[in-house]
């Protein structure tokens, strides 16, 4: 037995065990050859094509044909800063985007509690497939439902408010509101369901045994623990309706958001809609450098 | 108030639903006609099926290349530390948490003029691969953290070299995870508009640009109602299947 | 060590944007609105097909059956050649524009706003008029216009023409109107209902064409011709206005809608709309305002890059021949610019109606065109605002 040991031992190693022996002790040769595909394509494809458009902001286009010349300028970038219609527009956008965000968490958590809390183990499974569905039907099929739903006069809830004499919301920003907090509630929803489902239901007794009523509970315990996640889905619902336009085009009537003046301006003078284009971009990547303190795109 | 939730979901895909069974193509409410010829119509028609196989190659191939890419990142990103950690795991996130429009025009004006491609349907699908890698990395990279080296270095001290420790340890924890991230990747891919709209050339037709196309028109409007109801009816069950498959709710989130 | 790190990331950021900047110019043209378009050969001769013709036109004006089964005029031409017809309908000027030029597509139903940019960007090939089957039944006021036509080089075959007209709900809006004050007056009694084309070109020109009837004193003598003053008196008049709007269209069937289920009864309109509104039962109609409105003259131009050059010219000679024109007239509601399509209308006074052959109503309407700063107007003191500030101030406009 003692032979065979040795004799296992003393075999020359396969020419995969020294290559994966040689990797094992060159950390940096394994993290390169893992890093340089996803890291060139996301430079190659992405990066530069971002930067390629944010930098067109500074250029000037040719009256007659529309082509891009080459030319520095802040033209464009003060004119989009300085005139109120834009700022307004920008001002709109993010109001949109906070209110529908804001809506979004109201009523996307009691309902995630109720998932991850409430009901019953077997039937969370199910629930979770209730919320995820709606989002295999097509998002612009969606957005016309809710255009046939708000249709002054013979839309769904017109017809539905006419007993207590309302009228209906019609097409405008309440419309844009209602429907965009449709469409990302599950994104909303999802998260936090995560972030409620891996914490501990002990804590919730502890609570209770502490002396706590419910709504104090939530409040002092379960929103603290889970609000990374709540703030992960705030990236989403922020994000999704801060650079809509086609929602609004549909159930909007002549209310515009940022989104709509890049769609509209792209094709005559490009520079002009990067240079819109810069507002959303810098706005997110602020709220992406707020939202990594709270940890939260980790739970993404 | 989970019913009220679930009720407010629910009501527009009635209305969807009841829609396609609408013999009215004005959609006024409530609906005065029924009648059953739109479904019959679609059923008949070549030009869905046609989009709905676009739309499936596109997805199958982002969703692909955003496993492979989104793996191999979670890897980099979980295990090691190196300079530009930082960047790299907020350059991941940038084509998702961008606005669509602002993706959708970088794109385009990123592959017709940098990269002098003309648009086709690969376009769409490194588009799509792109902003999906995100997804398939997140849920990687939650399973590594919460499993660790651990597993990794017991195997290995019990003599497999690296690769089997990857074949018979690393791979079937990860397994979940890639397949949840893979299923919320195609379902992303399979229902994107904007950037679609801006990557695809004129020949080329995904389900959702069918849709837009005939959404705007008041005669075709009814059949993609159709279109949509089938949609919805066949996804319940494979998600609830992906629900038990992937196990612990690191499916939580749209990534 | 964080010095060198943030040395590193400096320098690796100058040199992806060094990278990028190489390569942010679109389009092929030259730039200059005075230089001259980029020389092209028009074909020589019409091969056999290729099988195939990618078609960016108008609503409306490659009718494949889809709208309504009865109204197909793409089917029977792939039928008679074997090029196969694939159909991308365009909302606006603007958007025909950005897609032509690439090969995408092989011909475009251009109006006068994008096709001479199209020209000068080198986005269209001229045309050999010799195999052009109907060019010569055109009449003349129609052809080597400005907008078709640079250094008498021929760039398309002219289709037809309309007006804008004013859209509106007989049962809402009484009595008939008969001028555009019931849009622009400041006390319209119609307000949140009215509507406007979507497009910086006619929106801007038509708010000028009312002032050149309001305030004669402004001195427009084309509402393509604006300088910053008179410019600036349209802008002002549009943003009073756009309190009131409901919404502005951009695609024709949203107009339509708009106007069946009443979320708008009152504004621009195309003939097609209210054609389509009144075939669904809707109480619409449709006049010509007697302050004169903007119009748009259509021609079919081939992309320079076209990949088959054959079947677009047989495409071109099919929707120009006199039966097909009849049809597309009738169907969209415009004049056909092929008058022998007159003999063939089933409403015989289709033409009439429509002035087909009355070069005085033709030019009677401020067809759209590109403004530039060389004012259209011959005016040599001032310079006019040129079409790139139209796009952003009816951004401005829109976004009240």
């Amino acid at each position: 037995m003692t032979g065979d040991v040795l004799e296992r031992v003393e075999q020359p190693a396969s020419a995969r065990r020294r290559l994966s022996a040689a990797l094992f002790r060159h950390p940096r040769v394994r993290l390169a050859g893992l890093l340089t595909l996803p890291a060139t394509w996301l430079v190659l494809v992405y990066l530069s094509a971002l930067v390629s458009l944010l930098v067109t902001a500074f250029f000037t286009v040719d009256e007659f044909t529309n082509a891009v010349v080459r030319q520095l300028t802040l033209d464009n970038v003060r004119e989009v800063l300085t005139t109120p219609a834009y700022l307004g527009a920008a001002v709109r956008t993010v109001a949109i985007a906070a209110t529908v965000t804001l809506l979004c968490v109201l009523l996307g958590f009691p309902m995630a509690f109720f998932m991850a809390k409430v009901a019953p183990p077997r039937s969370r499974n199910l629930l979770v497939a209730l919320v995820v569905t709606p989002l295999w039907a097509s998002y612009l099929v969606k957005v016309y439902a809710w255009q046939a739903m708000v249709q002054p006069e013979t839309g769904l809830i017109a017809w539905a408010l006419q007993p207590f004499g309302l009228p209906g919301p019609g097409f405008g920003v309440t419309a844009t509101v209602l429907t965009l907090t449709y469409l990302w509630l599950p994104y909303m929803v999802l998260p936090v369901y995560a972030g409620l489902e891996r914490m501990p239901d002990s804590l919730l007794d502890a609570s209770g045994d502490l002396g706590a009523r419910p709504a104090r509970t939530v409040r002092s315990v379960v929103v603290p623990l889970v609000w990374p996640s709540i703030v992960a889905g705030s990236v989403f619902t922020f994000s999704l309706s801060l650079g809509d336009y086609i929602t609004v085009q549909i159930v909007g009537g002549r209310t515009q958001m940022i989104g709509n003046i890049v769609y509209q301006t792209y094709t005559s003078n490009l520079p002009f809609a990067a240079a819109i284009a810069l507002i959303p971009v810098a706005i997110m990547v602020v709220y992406l450098a707020l939202v990594r303190r709270t940890g939260a795109l980790d739970t993404l | 108030m989970m019913a009220v939730g679930l009720a407010f979901v629910y009501v527009p895909l009635v209305v969807i639903v009841v829609n396609s069974l609408n013999a009215s193509t004005v959609f006024a409410w409530p609906p005065q006609d029924f009648t059953t010829k739109w479904w019959v119509q679609t059923a008949g028609n070549p030009s869905v099926r046609h989009a709905v196989l676009t739309s499936v190659e596109v997805a199958v191939v982002a969703t692909a290349v955003a496993l492979v890419l989104g793996t191999l990142l979670a890897f980099a990103l979980a295990r090691y530390r190196f300079f530009g950690l930082q960047a790299m795991s907020l350059l991941v996130v940038l084509p998702i948490a961008l606005p669509g429009i602002v993706t959708a025009l970088a794109f385009r004006t990123g592959f017709r003029t940098f990269l002098g491609l003309e648009l086709s349907i690969w376009t769409v699908a490194i588009a799509h691969a792109t902003f999906c890698v995100v997804i398939v990395y997140n849920n990687a990279v939650a399973r590594l953290r919460r499993t660790g080296v651990a597993p990794e270095e017991a195997s290995m001290d019990l003599g497999a070299d690296g690769f089997t420790t990857f074949r018979l340890v690393t791979f079937p924890l990860l397994r979940g995870a890639m397949l949840a991230g893979a299923l919320l990747a195609f379902g992303l891919s399979f229902d994107e508009i904007v950037v679609t709209l801006f990557t695809a050339p004129p020949g080329v037709t995904t389900l959702p640009i069918w849709i837009f196309q005939n959404l705007q028109r008041p005669n075709q409007a009814p059949t993609v109602n159709v279109v949509a109801a089938v949609l919805v009816l066949i996804s319940v069950v494979p998600i609830y299947l992906s629900q038990r498959v992937a196990g612990e709710s690191t499916a939580g989130g749209r990534i | 060590m964080a010095h060198h790190r943030s040395r590193l990331v400096a320098v690796g950021a100058m040199a992806v944007l060094a990278l990028s900047a190489c390569g942010t110019s679109e389009g092929s043209g030259e730039g200059g609105g005075s230089a001259a378009p980029p020389t092209m050969q028009a074909l020589d001769q019409i091969g056999d097909g290729e099988g195939e013709v990618n078609i960016l036109a108008w609503a409306g004006y490659a009718e494949d059956g889809s709208t309504d089964p009865a109204v197909d005029w793409v089917t029977p031409f792939e039928q008679k050649t074997g090029c196969r017809a694939n159909v991308q309908v365009a909302d606006t000027s603007d958007s025909m524009f950005e897609k032509m030029g690439t090969g995408d597509f092989d011909v475009v139903s251009a109006s006068g706003d994008s096709s001479l940019r199209m020209i000068y960007a080198g986005k269209v090939a001229p045309v050999n008029t010799d195999l052009l089957t109907s060019y010569a039944d055109v009449p003349e006021f129609q052809k080597m216009q400005a907008w078709n036509s640079v250094d008498d080089v021929a760039y398309g075959m002219p289709h037809g023409w309309g007006a804008q007209l004013m859209a509106y709900r007989s049962d809402v809006v009484t009595p008939a109107p008969t001028s555009w004050d019931v849009v622009f007056g400041k006390d319209s009694p119609y307000s949140g209902k009215i509507t406007d084309y979507d497009s910086p070109t006619d929106g801007i020109a038509a708010a000028a064409v009312y002032l050149m009837a309001t305030q004669p004193d402004l001195g427009i003598t084309n509402p393509y011709a604006l300088d910053q003053d008179q410019f600036d008196a349209a802008v002002e008049l549009l943003k009073a206005q756009q309190p009131h709007v409901g919404s502005y269209w951009a695609s024709y069937t949203d107009a339509q809608k708009a106007l069946e289920n009443g979320s708008t009864v009152v504004g621009s309109t195309w003939q097609i709309i209210v054609n389509l509104a009144q075939a669904d039962a809707a109480p619409v109609q449709s006049v010509l305002p007697d302050e004169g409105a903007t119009g748009w003259a259509d021609t079919w131009m081939v992309d320079a890059k076209s990949p088959h050059p054959n079947c677009a010219y047989e495409w071109i000679n099919w929707v120009t021949s006199p039966e097909v024109q009849a049809q597309v007239a009738e169907w969209f509601g415009e004049a056909p610019a092929n008058t022998k399509a007159c003999a063939l209308t089933t409403e015989p006074t289709h033409c009439d109606t429509f002035h087909a052959d009355d070069q005085s109503y033709f030019s009677k309407i401020w067809f759209w065109t590109t403004p530039q700063s060389a004012c259209l107007d011959g005016r040599t003191d001032v310079k006019c605002v040129p079409y790139a500030e139209w796009g952003k101030a009816w951004s401005e406009v829109k976004n009240g």
